[in-house]
């Protein structure tokens, strides 16, 4: 990590802020569209997502980023290969 | 700047992107084998698939000067139908000892299901037996994390795979340290919408430093930009960053990666700055 250098001295320049203001009135437009076009966010599990989102978003915490990642993502299964059976080098050749 | 693409699918671009990416410094890339679009009906498919990225591509490129490698494989997406997936694994041999060859890829999990999961093994079989290196593509959107942490305890179930000669490719936020701590080597793919977008990645390398890490378009028949790497470039820039980090992440670090093959036979350009 010797390589990596700092961002920017300022930690949320003008141009930084500028761009999530966009980012956020983009957001909020596409839920208005959403909302006109008859979506109705508690009855949709994609609406609990979002909302979920926003509350990491409005949080003070680290990685927001990922931590929305792991939101949208599917849940890893640590017993997959008993599940499918599956073991090294059974399969091939054989 | 000279950089290298480490992922782009070049059989799905036009002549003309070849002129532009050459025009933006690309002086060479690599070509995973992928999903078409649509599934293939037999192997001849595949072996036709081949000779288009070991001859033609490789002589389309050079016309722009970019040197061109390729990675042979039957993508995820296809792997789903085991018998013709045991078809064209039985017919890569015959490739791999091209010229531009740098190993199997673009292996990995679709739905992450079993069938996928058997292809994947045998893959990696394949490529122990022939001392090949690994592309490694990881899934979309939600199934992202579950599917790159079941490639992840695949390759480390095995202590013959060499973790510094296997790419994961296509890491975010969530499944890049896994990655990285495992001893892998990690691509960020940047896509408009999905995967990750020039800043994002910038981010990436801000936090986790430019060791093992490279970028790419990924530029394909779909939703791309083959421009991408071009644009992490100048986000970099922009934020500062001293142009040894940048050519390290764009341009040595696709060098150091790909000459652990044998295929990889790169002449640098004289004047790499």
């Amino acid at each position: 990590m010797s390589d990596t250098a700092t961002p920017s001295p300022d930690p949320l320049s003008q141009t930084e802020f500028l761009q999530i203001r966009s980012r956020l009135l983009d957001l909020a437009a596409a839920l208005d569209r959403a909302q006109r076009a008859g979506w109705n966010r508690d009855r949709d599990a994609r609406g609990q997502k979002i909302a979920e989102a926003f509350e990491i978003l409005s949080d003070d915490g680290p990685e927001r980023a990922a931590r929305i990642q792991q939101l949208f993502s599917l849940a890893h299964d640590p017993k997959w290969r008993e599940i499918f059976q599956l073991t090294l080098r059974t399969t091939f050749g054989t | 700047m000279y950089y290298i693409d480490p992922h782009i699918h070049m059989v799905s671009r036009t002549t003309d992107d070849y002129e532009t990416l050459a025009r933006m410094g690309c002086v060479g890339m690599s070509e995973p084998a992928f999903w078409a679009g649509f599934d293939r009906g037999s192997v001849d498919s595949f072996r036709d698939y081949f000779r288009q990225l070991t001859d033609f591509e490789r002589r389309r490129a050079a016309q722009f000067g970019i040197q061109h490698f390729t990675w042979l494989c039957i993508n995820a997406k296809e792997a789903e139908n085991v018998s013709l997936s045991r078809e064209v694994l039985a017919i890569i041999p015959e490739f791999l000892g091209l010229p531009g060859v740098l190993g199997i890829g673009e292996i990995g999990l679709n739905k992450n299901t079993r069938n996928e999961a058997t292809v994947f093994l045998e893959h990696l079989e394949l490529a122990v037996q022939h001392q090949q290196q690994i592309l490694v593509h990881t899934p979309h959107l939600d199934d992202k994390y579950a599917g790159t942490r079941m490639i992840l305890d695949m390759l480390c179930d095995d202590r013959r795979i060499e973790r510094h000669r296997v790419l994961i490719d296509h890491v975010e936020e969530h499944t890049i340290r896994p990655a990285l701590e495992q001893g892998f080597w990690a691509g960020m793919t940047l896509y408009p919408l999905t995967k990750c977008t020039p800043a994002r990645a910038a981010d990436m390398i801000e936090i986790y430093g430019p060791e093992r890490l490279m970028v790419n378009s990924a530029g394909d028949w779909g939703p791309s930009k083959p421009t991408a790497v071009p644009d992490f470039i100048m986000e970099m820039r922009r934020r500062g960053h001293p142009e040894s980090l940048i050519r390290r992440v764009v341009y040595d670090n696709p060098v150091r990666f790909f000459r652990q093959s044998a295929g990889f036979q790169f002449h640098a350009p004289d004047d790499t700055p």
